[in-house]
């Protein structure tokens, strides 16, 4: 059929409408209108604005509050990112043998997945817990002294990082699994003839070859990171002494418990930068190490 | 197998060739006898132990290594120095013509090239013996035909033990000093090209190898044979029982005592395929017929007579040859 460009124009556009009205509402408006946000000043009740310029991102960029929050969220994601994938990578490595019964494990691998921050949560602060808990159990059991995880400035960061992680290896778990699937099975066969032991073969096959999966996780893992939220507010509320204070948690606590919406806003817009840079930091380091197929 | 021989395995597809190689590169594990090579029982024997080095069907080239890389690999592993694995890869890939392509990888490279490199890497090693899984399958077929030329050479300048994989038997035929051909699981023959062309072990070896296939008649159509068979007594019918077995080269088209009808032309240039239809005790068979296109051609239901020159016969039971 003949169509004008004009009318090609109105069609496109038309298409193109409900996902742009989608995006529009629910991305490009909250995040306009929270960078907008961060140049006013709000009363406690988020009324009364009063134009402020670029103080409030000045003032988060130098605040040591703020930057207590991104040093504790940088060894966060220290902690969780690098644990997190090569874990979820181990285990999607030991699921891809072909044993009896694998397919069980692999559910159970993979099952962290379908588990919410909630559940993961309670679970762990009953694992954690001085006087039931497991762990401690096993301390005493050895003569040790209980720990009081949650409630120790040394361990609390470590705590919230382990429930990160056992909720993050079901995805990485998942990919990782996809991505070994589709390894030929061939240049294994051909690397053992080659005189490859199975050391060789992970470090010079899979691993080269799982790389843009591995970037991927890698990535994932970096935002969600420094996203992390419900953790926090379920076991230690931030605490104790600021030591589990991370950004995405600092922003919530200066928003909806000190009712400070434009600073919130402004500290929610340099989150954003960061996490950006750093996103764009990954790909760029990763460019020459991933192989993407050619 | 002698050392320095260029076996090929032939066989249909499913047929068991590629997994007696794969149980000779220690792939697969046999579930009975055993393997050896140069006397050395292998068959226990992981992989990276057995010394043989193998080209895949799809190359098993490491996509994210350069054509260098990929050709020092299995030296890397063996902790070969640096040095001689830079002369060693340097002289394999110039002896394949892949000087220019050393810093290329895989998916730079076209096929034919990717075959060579995985030539290169399966030379560079100098193992005991070379498996080949049907390395040419995915060439076009001018590529193959030189790619085929290229391998018999390669196999009399490296004089190296080969065994090859293969279901086209014009690859078996013009590249093999001997063929093993399999079927159903089973070895069938082992013999040099003209062995196996000329004296086939039974009937599926009879029809497999040929192009044409040979003609598989009852035994009555020994009458018309060169040699008449000489019964015992009067009463005994000696083809009852037989199979006859006649190559389309071996009918001819001059007025010999067989009556046939054409029922097919196929020209192919160089050759002119006939197919036939003859009886044969009241029952109607067909046959095909190859003939020089210097003949002059017939028609599509024409009557003709032909003679035969040469006849194979088998056990109709066993299928065997007698």
């Amino acid at each position: 059929m003949n169509r004008s460009p004009a009318r090609h124009r109105l069609l496109a556009a038309g298409l193109l409408a409900p996902s742009a009205i989608v995006l529009g509402i629910f991305v490009v408006y909250p995040f306009v209108r929270t960078i907008w946000l961060g140049f006013y000043q709000t009363d406690p009740f988020g009324g009364n604005r009063r134009f402020v310029g670029g103080a409030q991102y000045v003032d988060t960029v130098t605040s040591s509050e703020f930057g207590n929050s991104l040093w504790v969220t940088v060894t966060f994601t220290l902690l969780t990112v690098p644990t997190g994938l090569i874990l979820g990578l181990l285990l999607a490595v030991l699921a891809h043998q072909r044993l009896r019964g694998i397919v069980i494990y692999r559910t159970i691998f993979s099952s962290t997945v379908a588990t919410s921050v909630a559940v993961a949560s309670l679970m762990f602060l009953a694992i954690l817990s001085p006087s039931v808990g497991v762990i401690n159990q096993v301390i005493r059991w050895l003569g040790g002294q209980p720990i009081y995880f949650l409630q120790s400035t040394t361990w609390a960061l470590v705590a919230l990082a382990a429930v990160t992680v056992w909720q993050n290896l079901g995805i990485i778990f998942i990919v990782t699994s996809a991505g070994l699937q589709s390894l030929p099975e061939d240049l294994y066969e051909s690397a053992r003839l080659d005189g490859a032991g199975p050391i060789r073969r992970f470090f010079s096959i899979t691993i080269p070859l799982l790389s843009p999966t591995l970037l991927f996780g890698f990535v994932v893992l970096t935002i969600t990171s420094f996203q992390t939220f419900g953790q926090v507010d379920l076991l230690t509320q931030g605490g104790p002494l600021r030591s589990t204070n991370l950004i995405v948690y600092s922003i919530f606590d200066t928003a909806f418990r000190s009712f400070d919406q434009g600073r919130a806003a402004a500290q929610a817009v340099v989150l954003f930068v960061i996490l950006a840079l750093l996103s764009y930091l990954q790909f760029q380091a990763a460019k020459k190490r991933v192989f993407y197929g050619r | 197998m002698a050392h320095g021989e260029f076996l090929i395995l032939l066989g249909p597809s499913g047929c068991g060739k590629t997994t007696a190689l794969r149980m000779i590169a220690g792939l697969d594990q046999p579930t009975a006898g055993q393997i050896l090579i140069n006397g050395t029982d292998v068959t226990d024997l992981e992989p990276q132990h057995r010394n043989v080095a193998m080209v895949f069907q799809s190359y098993a080239l490491y996509p994210h290594k350069t054509v260098r890389q990929n050709i020092e690999f299995p030296l890397k592993n063996r902790r070969v120095p640096a040095d001689q694995r830079q002369t060693r890869a340097t002289d394999a890939a110039r002896l394949l013509g892949l000087g220019d392509l050393m810093e290329r990888r895989p998916g730079q490279l076209s096929g034919g090239q990717r075959q060579r490199v995985a030539l290169a890497r399966a030379i560079v090693r100098e193992a005991e013996v070379f498996l080949m899984d049907e390395p040419l399958s995915n060439l076009d077929a001018l590529t193959r035909v030189h790619t085929r030329a290229e391998l018999t050479e390669l196999h009399q300048r490296l004089g190296v033990t080969i065994i090859y994989v293969t279901h086209d038997q014009v690859e078996a035929m013009t590249m093999g000093t001997r063929i093993a051909v399999m079927n159903d699981g089973r070895l069938q023959q082992v013999g040099t090209p003209e062995e196996i062309y000329r004296t086939p072990a039974n009937v599926f070896v009879a029809s497999f190898i040929g192009s044409p296939p040979m003609n598989m008649l009852p035994g009555s159509f020994a009458q018309w044979g060169p040699t008449a068979l000489t019964p015992p007594s009067d009463s005994v019918d000696v083809t009852k029982g037989l199979l006859c077995g006649v190559r389309p080269e071996h009918l001819h088209r001059n007025e010999g005592p067989i009556q046939a009808v054409v029922t097919a032309i196929e020209s192919l240039g160089h050759e002119r395929h006939l197919h036939c239809q003859v009886s044969i005790d009241a029952e109607a068979h067909s046959v095909i017929l190859r003939e020089p296109v210097d003949a002059p051609p017939p028609s599509i239901g024409d009557q003709v007579g032909l003679s035969v020159t040469e006849i194979h016969l088998f056990d109709a039971a066993t299928g065997s040859r007698i």
